[in-house]
């Protein structure tokens, strides 16, 4: 049953018309067409308005990657300086400290002139990203001569180091045993053979049995009985020092034994060519005996020191 | 012209005339719009396939440029603030190694922190003096010592040119960099390359010049008179160009920093003594500093730690 008719002219009747899926297809082709005409009409006037959509798509992602890029520059930024900082510190005190040359302005800057790195090929057109890859590559180079510079720096101090620990630096006895310095170094009246001979070392005149310590870290090169030194035991520190302590009751190292400033190595007596118990110590710098005064360190204000270099270079008497 | 549409009515029996159908033409413009949108995007979305403008092109170059930097920047400096953490380790160990304790940076303001409250006036009021003084010892008319500025011979002047001074170890018990123990050091180390000017801190008398190859102590030193007691005295050079006897004036060279004496790294070993008992140096190193340098040396002149001689 039709709903609706249509009124023929012709046959003067209402007759019933149908809606097929031929008609109605028909419609829907005309709506779409109607639709894509509109639609490409829409597109012209909005580019011709606002550019082509894809184009602000791709200038928005655009500046997404160029605000992440600006706050990895700024993160770069930081690094530089936190490199800088401390190549200038490397080279401001550090180098000051251990006695080093300072880097070259050369070392410094390198990477200034021309990069070590090409730039990436594709970065190249661009002069933000070259710049950016220009600054890594810099921060890179210096970063290399940083870590080269405090490995040598790190050398340099633990030599130093192992130097000041090993160096004779105190008095080989406690200097609240000591009844007598003999401060003679050099030309002296020997007390036994009654002639000048040369007198090596200091003599610390100290009862029986007093602890003697070793005055640097330093391998125990020898420990024997001599008939002239009596018992008497030989560190060789290294960087060119030996000391020697003579004239000992008896020692208790092993030659061959590591030991360190202050470990007890004998003890005082009375052994050898030697009038009363008292320790004969001796420096060594490269072969040449030196006054071991020169090291001690300083317990007494600059002008006592003085005066017992003062008192020690005169002639005077001498327990060996 | 689309001609008119009947409907039967069955209760009149007749054929009236049909209101237009509203459902089915709703249908169609909804149809059309759904279309319009539809085609819309999918002309804008074949647009840049089909037919790509040149200025497109070069956006997605640049883009993928950018997109791929930022992926390897990423990975780089990634890798950097590694190395660079690496860096500052080693750098305290070093520091430690060389000075005995780690490097601090030098930080002028005191931060307090969970100081009850009470406390906190008094520490702001400790502040603001702190700051007052700071501000008098700018302009160099320091109140605890109204006769420096008077006298021009007394020693105020820092004694070596350097536009960056530093204290590597300050006046007060300090660690001996030998046998490790705790001493009194009577003066201030300021580290100083060898060879380096030093200069006298103030006018007066040269009246003692001590060259000594002893490996302690003082070493090369020189002693100068300013007059009333006041006696300052430059240790560990490396050589003096004084006599004994010789007037000098405020910041003439005497000699240059050196290693000599008990120091373990070049320094000059600066003293200042009146009436022949040591006094904090710092307290007349009150010419040419600004408060904020003149309170970093003060800073870095406090810390305990290892001496240089």
């Amino acid at each position: 049953m039709a709903a609706r008719f249509r009124y023929n002219p012709h046959t003067c009747r209402y007759e019933p018309v149908f809606q097929t899926p031929k008609t109605v297809g028909k419609q829907v082709v005309w709506v779409m067409l109607l639709a894509f005409v509109t639609s490409t009409g829409a597109f012209y006037y909005y580019v011709s308005q606002f550019g082509f959509p894809a184009e602000q798509q791709l200038a928005a992602g655009y500046e997404q990657h160029r605000k992440a890029w600006h706050e990895q520059l700024q993160q770069l930024k930081s690094l530089e300086q936190t490199l800088w900082g401390v190549l200038e510190r490397d080279n401001q005190q550090y180098r000051l400290m251990l006695d080093l040359s300072p880097l070259s302005e050369d070392q410094l800057l390198a990477g200034t002139g021309g990069t070590p790195e090409p730039i990436p090929d594709f970065a190249f057109p661009y002069a933000e990203l070259a710049n950016g890859y220009h600054r890594l590559f810099r921060l890179r180079h210096r970063a290399q001569i940083a870590k080269q510079s405090l490995e040598v720096l790190h050398r340099e101090a633990d030599r130093k180091n192992k130097m000041k620990e090993s160096r004779p630096a105190i008095q080989p006895v406690d200097s609240r045993q000591l009844s007598h310095l003999y401060t003679t170094f050099g030309l002296r009246m020997h007390p036994i053979f009654g002639v000048l001979k040369e007198h090596k070392g200091l003599d610390f005149s100290l009862p029986k049995g007093a602890p003697v310590y070793a005055t640097g870290n330093g391998r125990v090169s020898l420990a024997h009985y001599s008939p002239s030194y009596g018992n008497v035991v030989y560190i060789d520190h290294g960087f060119g020092y030996e000391t020697r302590y003579a004239h000992l009751n008896r020692f208790i190292v092993q030659p061959g034994q590591y030991v360190k400033r202050g470990q007890t190595i004998g003890y005082v007596g009375n052994t050898g060519i030697s009038v009363s118990p008292h320790l004969h110590y001796e420096v060594h710098y490269n072969g040449e005996p030196v006054n071991p005064l020169y090291f001690f360190q300083r317990d007494l204000p600059a002008e006592e020191y003085e005066k017992l270099i003062r008192k020690a270079e005169k002639t005077a008497g001498s327990l060996d | 012209m689309r001609r008119r549409l009947f409907r039967y009515n069955p209760k009149t029996c007749q054929y009236e005339p049909a209101p237009f159908p509203w459902a089915g033409f709703l249908v169609y413009v909804l149809l059309f719009l759904v279309c319009t949108c539809g085609f819309f995007a999918v002309i804008s979305r074949l647009q840049p396939v089909l037919f790509p403008t040149q200025n497109m092109a070069m956006l997605a170059r640049q883009n993928l440029a950018y997109a791929q930097s930022i992926r390897l920047m990423k990975a780089d400096l990634a890798e950097m603030a590694h190395l660079l953490n690496e860096f500052q380790h080693k750098e305290k160990a070093l520091s430690e190694k060389i000075f005995g304790l780690p490097r601090k940076p030098s930080n002028v303001q005191v931060q307090a922190r969970n100081v009850p409250e009470e406390n906190k006036k008094i520490l702001a009021d400790l502040h603001r003096k702190v700051n007052t003084i700071l501000d008098d010892v700018q302009r160099g008319e320091w109140i605890a010592m109204p006769a420096v500025a008077a006298r021009p011979e007394w020693p105020v002047w820092w004694p070596l040119e350097t536009s960056n001074p530093t204290i590597a170890s300050g006046f007060g018990k300090r660690i001996h960099p030998y046998h490790k123990g705790k001493y009194f050091h009577y003066g201030i180390d300021i580290p100083a390359a060898k060879g380096h000017g030093v200069r006298s801190a103030g006018g007066g008398k040269v009246i003692r010049v001590v060259r000594s190859r002893v490996e302690s102590g003082y070493g090369n030193y020189v002693e100068i008179d300013h007059g009333t007691g006041v006696i300052s005295r430059y240790a560990c050079l490396d050589e003096i160009v004084v006599r004994t006897g010789q007037q000098v004036e405020g910041g003439r060279l005497i000699g240059y920093a050196g290693i000599s004496g008990s120091a373990v790294a070049p320094h000059l070993h600066f003293e200042i003594l009146i009436n022949s008992r040591p006094v904090n140096p710092m307290l007349f190193m009150v010419r040419n500093f600004t408060a904020e340098t003149y309170a970093r040396l003060q800073a870095e002149g406090s810390r305990i730690n290892q001496s240089l001689d």
